[in-house]
């Protein structure tokens, strides 16, 4: 396996992910997208540590998968509520805060 | 001390009215207070009379002034105002007495009184005023306070109409008098009678506008309807103020001031003295409303004495009227008790009078009315015959002399002779009496004069200075002419109650259409076209001119609204447009907020790798 | 402060209290305008003791400055705040005061909005008297203005029916008169200087403005140059614009259409004051301002204006006579009577101005009972329909006779002050003596011949009103038509007891006239010669 095409499906997942953040409509898959991107992120990193002699990139790696973990339990927790106090999960319909025209 | 007596005969009246007006209105007690002011009043007006009689006295003050034109007041005493001053007060205590038998039963006793109060001192006010404004205040007094007379029973429309148009006509000649009042002030510069004396005659235009009140107030033709009208009034009011007093105050004005009046004028006056003679007399023949015969033979008496006063002289005239205002107030009264117990003021449906107290009083007033001989009437129309020198003056009065003496005995014929209806059972009493009797002793000549005969026995020697009148040619004939027609007249009527060829006299010989015609129809015409003027013709210009304005307003506004905030809309419009159209990336979505940031990033970085 | 700065204040001050006061108890404000014109009296009072009569010329004067503003170097525009009295505003003051005092007195029978109410009337008392007391142009003119505000208001909210329609004519009438007034008053100011001082002051000050030497040379009305706009000079023409301005006021005939309308429409209180006082500030603008401004152009119009005066007599009282509704039949007579004012002002003379202040007040006093009158009936029955009375004196003889009694008194019998003023007008008009021609005799006559119609008209719906059998075409329960009562008594008795002690001294209301009335005679006679 090359590296460019370790690269090139880390773009690939990216893209992915911020087209499933951007396009789709539910919450979950939101957030499923924002852990594609992590992960998209994470192979570069871990791509990135092995062309080097000190483990910098895998620490790094290992972090975002923290964070991601993280990420992902406070979104849900969040999802959650929201979904509790206004009866639905689609942000489109959560406009507390919008100008009303 | 005489200005005091004359004071006194001024104030007492209006104080009785004053303090009767504050008693309870159905009060007992009013006839009878009114009374004891009129009879004090009259006792100073005689002892006016003895203090000062013979003996003119005139005062008189400032009453008011602008600039250094004055107008006074005062007090003019003389003969003939002393005298008219006690013959008013005479029988105006006469017609009080009386009244409180006659109007016992009526409800406004006390508005009565205080009425006939009003009445009698506004009349002895005319007789006293010393310059003509003053006077002319109490002239329309008079006229005010014989509307409220006439009126007394406000509840009977005819009475009502009959006082609204007698106020009315006295109106007329009261503002002619005014205006004529007014021009003699400017040129004389002073309205004092006793001042004006010495200035000679007045201007004819003022004079004759003073005649036209004189007319009015005396009820001379064309004026005198509203005399035989006001007879809707209460009977001793007829007595005192359409008999003896009011009406007299006409003739008595223009005795008083008949030497400022200009030739013509008097000619004037004795014209319209003559026809009102006659035009009187003869609706006192045809009549047959008691009240109303005695209203037209006033007229025609009145006529009479405007003839003395005018062709004859002023102290003949004055006499007359002193004699008239008792014997005609007699008949009043006596006519009074008959109307007031019979409810009948048709002679022909009286019947025939057989109490004493009755048949006495009416013969001697008719017969001083005639003017028999032992009379008081026989000495002052024999003197106002005596007094008239030329032609036709003289064969007028005669013709209403005769004319007199043919009504008095009409009228005698039906009371006291009349078999035909049945006799009434009517009798004065004690009250009544009283004025009756008294009355009837003023009618016998020693009221007048010592002697029967002698014309300028005690009265008329002091009325009139210069002349001395004694029974003439003239005399005897006048008598013989009155005593035959008086028993000619008397057969006559026996046979035959109407005179034939004459009617009319019930609307006053069409006068009353007359005026309807004339005066009350032309007025209200106009004033429906003043009227139509204000709501049609200056009301629609206003209202047009409010219009134009309004629809300037209209279309001002309407440059506001789509011109001048047109542009300012339109600026805000374009404004609101690009915001909005800016405000498309601002949706409140999250996910759009993304993509434009990811592009954004996109954007940034291929701008920095470029 | 003196008395008239005092007499103009207390009803402001109390008018601006009674804003701060709850609208929640009625009775306060009633208590606080009735002890406003009381001290009104008072002050008026102790002014009768200070004023001279036999004094000539202003008393009691008040004189600041109060706009001086410079135009140019050397000239400036002045305005003064100057107050005094005289033999003509004296009288007419205290007729003011008085009737004020009744006004306030019958107001206690409005019961709507009540506070706004008695502000508006405590503000129209001020300024009523404030144009009477005013000597300089431009205050008088804030005054007579603001007469305007507080009846347009009183009239259109507690008016009857056609209350709006009442107040928008006598608005736009008046305010007319007013627009003509200001553009005479802004001409005058600019063509008259204030003398002894070196700038050029343009002047606001009547006693200034009545000296023809105080005219700039070459302004608009120096009577030298003579510059004509049109047909007329320009002194004809700010005589003609001051004329109808006042005259709107007056009102004469042609300018009074709003006249019997607002009188009628307005409450009683208010009709009252209207016609009483507010009238009498069209005849005082007249005398005080532009007659001696323009003496020479009033005598030279003369005729026309005895002219209109004689139409407005006659024309009134013909109104009069065909008006069917018995407060209507007074706004007419009022028309009618006004125009024996401006008879005496045309007559030229002493006397005839004299006339015409008397009128002035005893049309006040007459006026004011007969409104009061007719706001006695509409209290009781809501109509005032002449023919739905007869016989009204047998249920009210109290009413009926101070009716009689008042009618007589504006009719013009002796012995009430009307007479007084009419004898007075009457001499005036027919004097030929003095000044020929100004007034032609006949006038005099169809004067005169307006007399006989106010007789007539009073008579009458007197008869028709009061005497005969009694009835009503009006639905009455029994003690509907009750009669006068205590407080309807003493507003009524003591008007009509002033009516006869005018008529019968009328010296003491002529020896404040008279000062005035030759003072005023000389001086237009000097500009005249």
């Amino acid at each position: 396996m090359s590296p460019d095409a370790l690269l090139y499906f880390a773009a690939w997942l990216f893209c992915v992910g911020i087209c499933l953040v951007i396009v789709k409509r539910n919450t979950l898959l939101m957030l499923v997208g924002t852990e594609l991107m992590l992960n998209a992120a994470n192979v570069n990193l871990v791509y990135f540590n092995s062309q080097g002699s000190q483990p910098d990139g895998a620490m790094f790696a290992v972090f975002v998968i923290v964070v991601a973990v993280c990420e992902a339990a406070v979104g849900l927790a969040i999802m959650m509520r929201a979904y509790h106090f206004y009866q639905t999960s689609l942000p489109d319909q959560i406009s507390e805060l919008r100008e009303r025209i | 001390m005489a200005i005091r007596f004359a004071l006194f005969s001024f104030m007492l009246p209006f104080a009785g009215a004053l303090i009767v007006t504050m008693l309870p209105q159905n009060s007992r007690m009013a006839g009878r207070l009114a009374t004891v002011f009129t009879g004090a009043a009259m006792l100073s007006s005689i002892l006016l009379a003895f203090q000062s009689w013979m003996n003119p006295t005139h005062i008189h003050w400032p009453w008011f002034q602008t600039g250094i034109t004055q107008w006074s007041a005062g007090i003019l005493i003389n003969t003939g105002s002393i005298l008219m001053n006690v013959l008013v007060m005479f029988i105006s205590f006469c017609v009080h007495l009386y009244s409180i038998s006659y109007m016992k039963n009526e409800r406004m006793q006390v508005s009565y009184y205080g009425r006939l109060g009003i009445f009698t001192g506004s009349m002895t006010g005319i007789v006293f005023s010393s310059s003509l404004i003053q006077l002319f205040l109490f002239w329309e007094l008079v006229s005010f306070s014989s509307f409220l007379l006439i009126g007394y029973w406000s509840e009977n429309p005819r009475a009502v109409r009959a006082a609204t148009s007698a106020f009315f006509m006295n109106q007329i000649g009261d503002l002619l008098m005014l205006s004529g009042i007014v021009l003699i002030g400017i040129d004389k510069g002073t309205l004092d009678l006793s001042e004006l004396g010495g200035q000679g005659t007045i201007a004819v235009s003022a004079g004759l506008l003073l005649l036209a009140g004189i007319m009015a107030k005396s009820a001379q033709i064309p004026f005198l309807t509203w005399l035989t009208n006001a007879m809707e009034g209460p009977t001793p009011v007829s007595a005192l103020i359409h008999a003896a007093t009011m009406v007299a105050a006409g003739i008595y004005f223009i005795i008083r001031i008949h030497l400022l009046m200009p030739a013509e004028v008097l000619l004037v006056a004795s014209l319209i003295g003559c026809i009102t003679g006659l035009v009187g007399g003869l609706g006192a023949l045809i009549s047959y409303d008691l009240k109303r015969i005695l209203a037209f033979s006033t007229i025609s008496q009145l006529g009479f004495m405007l003839i003395g006063a005018t062709a004859g002289t002023s102290g003949a005239a004055m006499l007359h009227l002193y004699t008239h205002a008792i014997f005609k107030a007699l008949l009043f009264l006596s006519a009074g008790v008959i109307i007031h117990q019979t409810h009948e003021q048709d002679i022909r449906k009286i019947g025939q009078v057989k109490s004493p107290f009755l048949t006495i009083p009416l013969l001697l007033g008719a017969a001083s009315m005639i003017g028999l001989p032992l009379t008081a009437g026989f000495i002052s129309k024999e003197t106002i015959i005596e007094s008239l020198h030329n032609g036709w003056p003289l064969w007028s009065a005669q013709a209403v002399t005769l004319l007199t003496t043919v009504y008095s005995a009409r009228l005698i014929y039906f009371l006291l002779a009349n078999s035909s209806w049945p006799t009434p059972a009517v009798k004065p009493d004690a009250l009544m009496t009283v004025p009756i009797a008294i009355l009837s002793a003023g009618c016998l000549w020693i009221s007048v004069s010592w002697s029967p005969f002698d014309f300028s026995g005690a009265l008329m020697k002091s009325l009139d200075e210069i002349h001395h009148f004694q029974p003439g040619m003239m005399t005897y004939v006048t008598l013989g002419l009155t005593i035959s027609s008086a028993a000619a007249a008397f057969l006559w009527f026996r046979r035959q109650s109407t005179v034939p060829g004459f009617s009319g006299e019930e609307d006053n010989f069409g006068l009353d259409v007359l005026y309807r015609n004339l005066g009350y129809r032309p007025l209200m015409g106009l004033s429906m076209v003043a009227y139509w003027t204000d709501h049609r013709l200056i009301n629609p210009v206003i209202h047009f001119i409010a219009y134009v304005q309004v629809a300037w307003a209209l279309f001002t506004g309407w440059i506001d609204k789509f011109v001048v905030d047109g542009i300012i809309t339109a600026i805000t419009e374009i404004i609101i447009v690009s915001g909005d159209s800016l405000r498309l990336f601002t949706r409140g979505k999250i996910q759009s907020y993304i993509l434009w940031a990811f592009l954004m990033l996109v954007i940034f970085i291929i701008w920095i790798i470029a | 402060m003196g008395l008239l700065s005092l007499l103009i204040l207390v009803p402001v001050v109390t008018a601006i209290i009674m804003l701060a006061l709850p609208a929640s108890r009625p009775n306060s404000f009633r208590m606080f305008s009735l002890v406003t014109v009381s001290i009104q009296l008072m002050i008026l009072g102790a002014g009768w003791f200070r004023y001279i009569p036999d004094k000539p010329g202003m008393q009691l004067t008040e004189h600041y400055p109060w706009i001086d503003v410079v135009l140019r170097p050397g000239e400036r525009v002045h305005a003064d705040y100057l107050l005094a009295v005289d033999g003509m505003s004296a009288p007419l003051i205290a007729l003011s005061v008085v009737v004020m005092f009744i006004a306030v007195l019958s107001s206690f029978k409005i019961t709507n909005k009540i506070k706004s109410y008695f502000v508006l009337l405590m503000l129209l008392d001020a300024a009523v008297i404030g144009a009477f007391t005013a000597l300089d142009l431009l205050l008088f003119f804030l005054f007579f203005e603001f007469m305007l505000l507080p009846l347009y208001f009183l009239v259109g909210m507690w008016g009857g029916s056609r209350r709006e329609y009442a107040a928008v004519k006598f608005f736009l009438y008046t305010f007319f008169g007013s627009i003509l007034i200001l553009v005479g008053i802004i001409i005058i100011h600019i063509s008259f200087r204030s003398p002894g001082s070196a700038d050029l002051i343009h002047t606001f000050n009547i006693l200034e403005l009545q000296n023809k030497s105080n005219t700039i040379v070459d302004s608009f009305l120096d009577g030298g140059r003579a510059y004509s706009w049109g047909p007329l000079t320009a002194r004809m023409w700010v005589f003609t614009l001051l004329f109808v301005g006042f005259a709107i006021k007056l009102p004469s005939v042609p300018f009074h259409t709003w006249l019997p309308d607002a009188h009628v429409e307005a409450p009683t209180p208010v009709s009252v004051v209207l016609a009483a006082l507010v009238l009498k500030v069209g005849a005082y603008g007249i005398i005080r301002f532009t007659l001696p401004i323009f003496p020479g152009e009033a005598a030279a119009s003369s005729t026309v204006l005895g002219l209109l005066a004689v139409i407005s007599i006659i024309y009134g009282a013909l109104n009069a006579m065909a008006s069917k509704d018995f407060k209507r039949l007074i706004a007419y007579s009022s028309v009618s009577h006004m125009g024996f004012v401006l008879l005496g002002v045309a007559s030229f003379n002493e006397i005839g101005l004299s006339g015409a202040v008397f009128q002035l007040v005893s049309h006040g006093i007459l006026t004011t009972l007969l409104f009061l009158l007719a706001g006695v009936l509409y209290d009781r029955t809501l109509d005032r329909t002449i023919s739905n009375y007869s016989g009204l004196s047998i249920k009210m003889p109290k009413y009926g006779a101070i009716v009689l009694v008042t009618c007589m008194a504006s009719l013009g019998l002796p012995a009430f002050s009307g007479f007084i003023a009419e004898w007075l007008v009457l001499t005036g008009a027919f004097d030929q003596t003095r000044l020929p021609d100004y007034v032609p005799q006949w006038m005099g006559f169809a004067a005169t011949f307006g007399l006989l119609l106010g007789a007539a008209y009073f008579i009458w719906t007197y008869q028709r009103m009061f005497l005969g059998p009694f009835g009503t075409k009006i639905l009455t329960t029994k003690d509907q038509l009750s009669d006068l009562d205590r407080r309807e008594i003493l507003m009524l008795v003591p008007l009509v007891l002033l009516a006869l002690l005018l008529g019968i001294f009328p010296q003491t209301l002529l020896q404040y006239i008279n000062t005035f009335a030759s003072a005023w005679s000389n001086q237009v006679s000097s500009y005249l010669n």
